[in-house]
């Protein structure tokens, strides 16, 4: 079974590391597109929190040695090298498509963290419960609020967080502003102290690997 | 690059590893469309998403308590 991370583009050498199980990485080269992977037994993989960290760093590391990565979702399995050949040339198209579009950027990510989520508590007056709703819109404006700053710098931004959910948010950033994004972001968070947003990364493109739907 | 404050260490990490968890079983190419394993691990970003959150109300309350 073959389990698979990413596809690089000018990945000059393959960097001397394992994957889930310990086991060494792999690549096989489509049309100048490379398929990472590692090769397992059946029923090898039991999936968890774990073996996706493991996938995660794998692509990670990735992106330090190749122009331009595409992670791929954890869960991709083929049988054999032969059948992801085939999937990869079958997709060809659509994968450079998505090269050129993250090609030369890292991915920022931007989440409000919000308690009141986490340890829904059944409000005992309506007021109390009226409050609580307005403190949590105003978290998501003031997320908002950075959410349009960090556009402004970005190739792309995808928002992730449904109608009345805390805000989450990606965006592409060209390597060249990324030291711009984290002053934007200090300044910000500076001029908040209340707000609990964190902003992670650079990460390889995860958010913008497939075409947005 | 990370905005939590420089004296939350832990959290700082937990914050990472949750944001990287969340993109390996959420975001990414798909070949196949097979959700199976997606679906089934989403709770796991959800329990480890609850776990930080009780963490930062935790820390919160220990700097008052502090204070």
């Amino acid at each position: 079974m073959i389990h698979l991370y990413a596809f690089a583009r000018k990945l000059p050498a393959l960097p001397t590391a394992t994957g889930l199980a310990d086991t060494p990485l792999e690549r096989v080269d489509v049309g100048g597109i490379a398929a990472i992977f590692t090769t397992h037994g059946h029923d090898e993989l039991e999936p968890s929190r774990d073996l996706a960290l493991v996938h995660g760093r794998v692509i990670t590391l990735l992106d330090t040695h190749a122009h331009d990565v595409l992670p791929v979702r954890f869960g991709e399995r083929f049988g054999d090298v032969e059948q992801l050949r085939a999937a990869v040339g079958e997709r060809r198209l659509e994968l450079e498509a998505s090269f050129a579009r993250v090609s030369g950027c890292v991915e920022i990510g931007l989440r409000l963290l919000d308690e009141r989520r986490a340890e829904p508590r059944p409000a005992s007056t309506g007021t109390e419960y009226m409050r609580a709703l307005q403190a949590s819109g105003a978290g998501n404006r003031d997320a908002e609020d950075a959410h349009r700053r960090l556009e402004a710098l970005s190739r792309a931004a995808r928002v992730s967080s449904r109608p009345g959910e805390s805000f989450c948010a990606s965006y592409l950033v060209p390597r060249s502003r990324v030291a711009e994004v984290r002053q934007v972001v200090e300044r910000w968070t500076a001029e908040h102290p209340d707000v609990a947003l964190v902003c992670t990364g650079p990460w390889a493109p995860f958010s913008f690997a497939m075409e947005a739907v | 690059m990370s905005t939590v404050a420089a004296s939350r260490p832990s959290l700082q990490e937990e914050v990472t590893l949750v944001e990287l968890v969340d993109r390996v079983l959420n975001k990414g190419v798909v070949l196949t469309g097979d959700v199976t394993l997606a679906v089934a691990d989403v709770d796991l970003v959800y329990v480890g998403l609850r776990l930080l959150l009780s963490s930062v109300s935790t820390l919160e309350r220990g700097a008052e308590d502090a204070a």
